[in-house]
């Protein structure tokens, strides 16, 4: 062990044992949802509450994400996006608004009922039959707690 | 070290007691165990032979009586390897003195974080196998989808056997009243 190359050597030999093992990690998961979503777009029931009453359903839209399925149900979204994601400020002309708190947020029904999306929706990965709702909800200004859809 | 049969089974049920107390103690955070840096040092300080038993032994207890579950294909290979930190931990600590590091510490921590990783990439890769044959998964499967696991494990034990292990063996020696071993003293 008079070689420091040795050593050096022995650290990158560490490096490419948890590199590879990262890669086949990763490589194996890319595969594992190319072949569970075999190729095609899934369905999904897509609806939007812009929290006056009006709520209107898009089922049978088909995505990968959830972003897919608004576009492909023809929304009008803008968005910002983050390194987490894409942050949505308005859909169809509905921007989210400071005063009154009232931000755009979507939902997923559960058996308990719905539950925040806890991603960017270009980050979500639907699942064939799920049922997402995008709410215009109203934001308690002291808990930043959204209100869910009724 | 030159130590009597009974002093080293003392030092073997004792380090067996800090394997059980310390893998319960963290049982809460899944690979971030002590158990096998504390098996390699038992070992090192007393042999391969005790230092496997410390290894068998600690998976005997803590693999019967494991809240996750008992599988005893699982249970008996991860008994087999945790075993080899001892073994190897014993063979380095009797050819130890052979090696020339230059009196540095910093190529001794570098030399046993390196140790630690390589030890645990051999772990994991046997209990991993095992865990395919056992379950009827395919090992390049069983292997790639653990490979989060296993790479924060051999990582973590990296930076302990890197970190800990040199101040901890002078210290136990020097505890223990035994013969130098001859780290970075020749």
């Amino acid at each position: 062990m008079k070689n420091k190359w040795a050593l050096a050597t022995l650290v990158t030999l560490c490096w490419a044992l948890a590199a590879s093992s990262g890669l086949g990690y990763y490589y194996y998961q890319y595969t594992d949802l190319v072949n569970r979503l075999g190729g095609s777009l899934v369905p999904i029931n897509l609806g939007i509450d812009y929290g006056n009453g009006t709520r209107e359903w898009f089922n049978g839209t088909r995505g990968i994400t959830l972003f897919d399925c608004m576009k492909q149900a023809g929304w009008e979204i803008e968005t910002k996006s983050f390194p987490m994601g894409l942050y949505v400020t308005s859909i169809n002309g509905v921007e989210e608004s400071a005063e009154p708190l009232k931000y755009w947020g979507w939902w997923t029904w559960t058996e308990c009922g719905w539950a925040h999306g806890g991603s960017a929706c270009d980050k979500y990965i639907v699942s064939p039959n799920e049922t997402i709702l995008w709410y215009y909800s109203t934001v308690n200004s002291t808990t930043g707690e959204m209100t869910p859809p009724p | 070290m030159n130590f009597k049969p009974i002093h080293k089974l003392s030092i073997l049920v004792v380090f067996t007691a800090l394997c059980l107390a310390s893998n319960y103690a963290l049982i809460s955070l899944p690979q971030v165990k002590l158990m096998d840096f504390l098996v390699f040092t038992g070992g090192f300080l007393i042999g391969s032979v005790y230092g496997a038993a410390i290894g068998i032994f600690s998976w005997l207890v803590y693999g019967a009586l494991n809240p996750y579950g008992f599988v005893p294909q699982i249970w008996l290979a991860t008994m087999l390897s945790e075993s080899l930190y001892g073994v190897i931990g014993g063979i380095i600590g009797r050819e130890f003195y052979k090696e020339d590091f230059g009196n540095s510490y910093f190529s001794l921590n570098v030399f046993f974080g390196v140790l630690g990783f390589i030890l645990t990439f051999f772990y994991d890769l046997i209990t991993n196998i095992v865990y395919a044959i056992t379950f009827n998964v395919p090992v390049i499967v069983a292997i790639f989808t653990g490979a989060p696991y296993t790479i924060l494990h051999q990582v973590f034990n990296a930076i302990v056997f890197g970190v800990c292990f040199l101040p901890t063996v002078i210290t136990l020696q020097k505890l223990m009243g035994g013969v130098w071993t001859g780290i970075l003293e020749k």
